[in-house]
C-alpha cells in the first residue's frame, strides 16, 4: 500500500509536465477548406480559408496562399502568417484544380486519411479552374468552407450528385475493380457543383457532363429525389420527372467467364412539369414513360462508351464481378473491361402526374 | 494494576454514573446526587394523617397526571402501604422498588418517586411522562401531489403508530434498542415476520447493537456508521419521511429503522435505482410514471456529464463540435479570459455557493438570494465577460438536472461527483471522463448494502426486478418480491387472480 502511494505521489509530481497539449476552441484558427493549385513553375499552391466568427454573430472569411513543394511545408508557410495555430480538424472541403488531378493526387490526399483529427466524411471535389477563386469569393453569409459544405451536402442528399468525401474516395481508389471519382465544380458567374470527374488510380482523366450525372448516379447508386429533365430532339426540355426511388442492379449474364453485363435500373417517379397543351392522361403517361427510357438509355449507353474508352470504372462493376468470380484477376479485368458488353436496361414507372382541385 | 482494570460486576443494585469509579449505592446518596441539578423536585405532600414524599425531574413530568390521576387518588385515609399507594392511583405500570439502578433510570425517563418518608429505600415508581412533540404535518422533502399527506415526526412512538396502523398484522415486528451512551436514543428495527430475510434482520441488529457512541440526534448518524462503506458518496440506506413509503418497503421484505427525535425512517436493503424512484411514481399511471423515472435517469447522467463533457471537448477535441455549433460556441467564448476549466469551476462553484447560501438562510431571505444569485451574478459574469452563456445555459440546466432526485442526500451526491470529473476531462479529455466514469462504475459496483449488492438490478441482471427500476410495469406485474432482498415469501400476490379481469361479461 505504501508502495502504491509512493508511487503515485512519484507519478503526479514528475509527470505533470507530460499531459496532453491544450486545443483550446477559441483559439485555433480552425481550417474550413482548403484548394490546391499549380502555380506557372509547376509549383503547388495551397489556399485556405479559415472562418473568423464576429461577435455579432457574422462570420468573415481569411482567405492565406502559399506555395511549396510539400503540403506540411505549405502548412508550416501558413503557419506563419496567421495569428492563432492552424488546426485542420474541421476540415470540410478539399478542392483540386484540374492541373492538380491531373497529376495525381494519391499523396495529397494520404496527408488527410493520416490525420486522424481530420473527418472521414469532409468532402472532395475537382475544379474546373483556379481553386483559390472558388475559395476567395463572397459568398452569402458564411464562410466559403462552411458556404461550399453545406451547397455540397444539399447535392448529394437531394441525389443531384453522387455522394463523394475522404472515405469513398479512398475505399475507390484501394478496391479491386474500382476506380474513384469526385464531383467537378465548373466556375463561372456562379461557382456550380455539377459535373462528374472521372478517375483513372489517382489520377484525372476525363469527366461527364451535367446532363449525365443522373443517368451515371443511377447506374451507380439507389438514389432518390433528383429531378430527370425529359428532352425532344431539339434539345428543348418538354417534362420533368421527379425520382421517388430508383433501384439498380447488375446482371453480368449466363457465362460468367464471358459476362454480358446488364445494368437494370427500375425508377419510380412523379411527373412534375410537362410542357404540352392538351390534357395529361394515361395514354400521355405511358408514352413519357417510354422517352425517358429511351433517352437514359441512350445516355447509359453514351456513358459506357465514354467510361470504356478511358477504361475507368467509377461504377464499380469489377468489383461487382469479383464478387461472383473466385479466380478475378485485376490484370486480365482491365483488358477484358474496355471490349466487355455492357448495356442498361431503364424501366421508368410514373406514379402519379399530380392531383387538380 | 490488576484490581483497578477489572471491571466492575455489573450489579442492579447500583446506579453507574458516566465517571466509572463512581456509583450511587443508596437512596440517600442517590437524592443528594439528583438534587445537585436544580430542576429536580424533592418535597414533601401532606395529606390528611400522612404526608407523601414527592421526587422527580421536572421538565420529564406532565403536571396534569401528577395532580389529575396521582395527588387526587392518593387523598384518602386507606392508604396504608405502598401496596395501597400502588392499587390506588388509575396508572398501569406503577413499580414498587429498591433498585437504585432502577429508581435512576425511571426517574430520568419521566416517572415519579412517591414515599411515606425521606429516608425510605423502598418507592413506588409512578409513570407521567410529559411529551411535547410536533404534531403529524405533511411531507416537505418528499413531497407528493396525490397520495397520503402524512409524514414521521420526532416521536418514535407517533411513527410506530403511522406505520402500524397502515400494516395491521401481527407478523410485523419491532425490535427496540437503546443506542448511545448519553443520549440513549430509542431505535426500532421494523420488519415482516416471515417476509424478510432473517439474515437482513440479523445483520441491522447486530450493527445496531455494536454501535459505539454518545449522542445519537438523528436517524443519519446510523447510515454513517452501520453502512457497508461509511466512506463512500454514495448512501447505502435509504431514508424517507414517508410513512407510506415504509409501510410499502416492509410488505416487499425490508427492513425499517427508526430513531426516536428523528423524523426519518432508514430503509434497508437499498439499491441505486431505487434512490430515482419517487414514491410519487406508484400513485400515478405506470407509463407516464416509468417516463418520469427514465427522464429523472437521463437528468442525472446529464447533470453529472455534461459540463465535463464541454470542458473535455473545448479543451481537446474541437473536431466534435458540429459545424453549425461552431459559430455560437466561438463567439461566447472569444471575450473570455479564462480557459473552459476555470470557467467551469468558477461557474460550479457560484451555483453550490447560491445553493449552500439559499439552504443556510431563513426561506424569505433564501428567495431572494436564489433570485439575486441566479440573474445578476449569471448575466453579470456573462456580461463582463467571465464565462460564456453557452457554459452558464450547461451549468444551469446540471444544477435543475442534479434536483432532480427525490432523494436529497443522492443529489448532494452526484452535485460533488462532478468536480473529479471536471478535473480529469481537463487533464486528458474524453479519455479522462471515460477513465472517471470507470472509477464511478467500479465503485458502484463493489458497493454493497447489507452485503445485497446495491446496483442490482443492473449488475448482476436481475430481468426480474427490472420491473420496478427504471421502469415501472403495473402492480398485476410485480407479483414477486425482488431478488435482491432474498425474502423468505417470495410470492405477493396470485398473478393469475390479479390478472383476471373482473368484467361479468367475461
Amino acid at each position: 500500500m505504501k508502495k502504491i502511494k509512493v508511487m503515485i505521489t512519484l507519478c503526479l509530481l514528475l509527470l505533470s509536465g507530460c499531459s496532453a497539449s491544450n486545443e483550446i476552441v477559441d483559439e485555433l484558427a480552425l481550417i474550413s477548406a482548403i484548394g490546391f493549385d499549380l502555380t506557372d513553375d509547376n509549383k503547388l499552391q495551397g489556399t485556405i480559408t479559415v472562418p473568423n466568427f464576429q461577435s455579432d454573430k457574422t462570420v468573415t472569411t481569411e482567405v492565406f496562399t502559399e506555395t511549396g513543394t510539400l503540403i506540411q511545408e505549405i502548412e508550416a508557410k501558413l503557419n506563419s502568417e496567421a495569428n492563432q495555430p492552424l488546426a485542420i480538424g474541421k476540415l470540410e472541403v478539399i478542392l483540386y484544380n484540374e492541373k492538380v488531378a491531373k497529376q495525381g493526387i494519391r499523396k495529397m490526399k494520404d496527408v488527410f486519411v493520416r490525420d486522424p483529427s481530420v473527418g472521414s466524411r469532409a468532402r472532395m471535389a475537382v475544379v474546373e479552374g483556379n481553386t483559390k477563386d472558388v475559395l476567395t469569393r463572397e459568398y452569402w453569409t458564411h464562410g466559403a468552407g462552411l458556404y461550399l459544405a453545406e451547397m455540397f451536402d444539399q447535392n448529394f442528399i437531394n441525389g443531384r450528385m453522387p455522394q463523394s468525401n475522404i472515405h469513398l474516395f479512398t475505399f475507390a481508389l484501394y478496391s479491386k475493380g474500382m476506380d474513384p471519382f469526385l464531383p467537378l465544380v465548373s466556375v463561372g458567374k456562379m461557382v456550380k457543383i455539377n459535373q462528374i470527374a472521372l478517375f483513372k488510380e489517382d489520377k484525372y482523366v476525363g469527366k461527364l457532363p451535367e446532363d449525365k450525372t443522373f443517368t451515371f448516379h443511377a447506374m451507380k447508386d439507389n438514389f432518390q429525389d433528383a429531378t430527370y429533365m425529359i428532352k425532344k430532339e431539339q434539345g428543348e426540355v418538354s417534362a420533368a420527372v421527379n425520382n421517388i426511388m430508383s433501384t439498380r442492379t447488375v446482371d453480368f449474364g449466363e457465362n460468367i467467364k464471358d459476362p454480358k453485363i446488364t445494368i437494370n435500373i427500375r425508377l419510380e417517379g412523379i411527373l412534375r412539369e410537362f410542357k404540352t397543351e392538351e390534357e395529361v392522361d394515361k395514354q400521355k403517361v405511358n408514352k413519357i414513360e417510354k422517352q425517358m427510357e429511351d433517352q437514359m438509355e441512350q445516355e447509359a449507353k453514351e456513358i459506357i462508351q465514354t467510361l470504356q474508352e478511358l477504361n475507368v470504372d467509377p461504377l464499380g462493376l469489377g468489383n461487382k464481378y469479383r464478387g461472383l468470380n473466385r479466380n478475378f484477376d485485376e490484370k486480365k479485368w482491365d483488358e477484358m473491361y474496355k471490349d466487355l458488353d455492357i448495356t442498361a436496361n431503364v424501366n421508368v414507372i410514373i406514379r402519379e402526374f399530380g392531383i387538380r382541385r | 494494576m490488576k484490581l483497578f482494570r477489572k471491571k466492575p460486576k455489573k450489579n442492579k443494585k447500583v446506579s453507574q454514573l458516566l465517571d466509572q469509579s463512581k456509583q450511587i449505592s443508596s437512596m440517600k446518596e442517590l437524592m443528594e446526587y439528583c438534587k445537585e441539578s436544580n430542576d429536580f423536585v424533592h418535597y414533601e405532600h401532606p395529606i390528611k394523617n400522612q404526608s407523601l414524599w414527592l421526587s422527580y425531574y421536572k421538565p420529564l413530568v406532565e403536571a396534569e397526571i401528577l395532580h389529575r390521576d396521582i395527588l387526587e387518588n392518593v387523598d384518602e385515609e386507606t392508604i396504608h402501604s405502598l401496596q395501597d399507594l400502588m392499587e390506588s392511583i388509575p396508572i398501569e405500570n406503577v413499580v414498587i422498588t429498591k433498585d437504585i439502578g432502577v429508581i435512576h433510570e425511571k426517574l430520568l425517563s419521566g416517572h415519579i418517586m412517591i414515599r411515606f418518608h425521606e429516608r425510605d429505600t423502598k418507592c413506588v415508581l409512578v409513570n407521567a411522562p410529559l411529551k411535547k412533540t410536533r404534531s403529524i404535518s405533511v411531507p416537505e422533502v418528499e413531497f407528493s401531489v396525490i397520495g397520503p399527506k402524512e409524514s414521521f415526526v420526532e416521536s418514535i412512538g407517533t411513527n410506530l403508530n403511522l406505520i402500524r396502523y397502515r400494516l395491521p398484522i401481527p407478523e410485523l415486528k419491532v425490535k427496540e434498542f437503546t443506542v448511545g451512551n448519553l443520549s440513549k436514543s430509542k431505535v426500532a428495527v421494523l420488519y415482516v415476520d416471515g417476509i424478510t430475510n432473517q439474515e437482513n434482520v440479523n445483520t441491522v441488529i447486530q450493527r445496531i447493537e455494536d454501535i459505539e457512541f454518545d449522542e445519537l440526534i438523528d436517524s443519519s448518524y446510523i447510515t454513517q456508521i452501520i453502512s457497508d462503506n461509511p466512506r463512500s458518496l454514495f448512501p447505502q440506506l435509504l431514508d424517507t419521511e414517508r410513512p407510506d413509503r415504509a409501510v410499502s418497503v416492509l410488505a416487499e421484505g425490508k427492513i425499517v429503522i427508526l430513531v426516536n427525535g428523528s423524523p426519518h425512517a432508514l430503509i434497508a436493503p437499498a439499491n441505486l435505482t431505487e434512490f430515482f424512484a419517487a414514491f410519487e411514481d406508484y400513485f400515478l399511471n405506470p407509463i407516464i410514471a416509468s417516463a418520469f423515472r427514465i427522464i429523472r435517469f437521463f437528468s442525472v447522467v446529464f447533470s453529472i456529464l455534461v459540463t465535463p463533457i464541454y470542458v473535455a471537448v473545448l479543451t481537446y477535441h474541437y473536431e466534435l463540435v458540429p459545424k453549425d455549433l461552431m459559430g455560437t460556441l466561438i463567439t461566447s467564448r472569444e471575450v473570455v479570459p479564462l480557459p473552459p476549466i476555470l470557467e467551469a469551476v468558477f461557474l460550479e462553484l457560484t451555483i453550490e455557493l447560491l445553493r449552500e447560501a439559499g439552504a443556510r438562510l431563513p426561506t424569505k431571505v433564501g428567495q431572494t438570494i436564489g433570485i439575486v444569485g441566479g440573474i445578476v451574478i449569471g448575466t453579470a459574469s456573462v456580461e463582463a465577460g467571465l464565462t460564456s452563456n453557452v457554459l452558464l445555459i450547461i451549468v444551469a440546466l446540471a444544477a435543475l438536472a442534479s434536483f432532480t432526485t427525490p432523494v436529497y442526500k443522492m443529489g448532494n451526491t452526484i452535485r460533488l461527483i462532478r468536480f473529479p470529473f471536471l478535473l480529469f476531462a481537463y487533464l486528458l479529455g474524453f479519455l479522462g471522463v471515460v477513465l472517471s466514469f470507470c472509477f464511478l462504475l467500479a465503485h458502484l459496483l463493489r458497493l454493497t448494502s447489507l452485503g445485497r449488492p446495491f446496483l442490482e438490478p443492473i449488475y448482476p441482471p436481475r430481468l426480474k426486478d427490472m420491473k420496478d427500476s427504471v421502469i415501472r410495469f403495473p402492480f398485476s406485474w410485480n407479483t414477486k418480491r425482488p431478488i435482491q432482498l432474498q425474502t423468505e415469501k417470495t410470492q405477493r400476490f396470485s398473478a393469475k387472480k390479479a390478472r383476471k379481469r373482473k368484467d361479468i361479461d367475461e
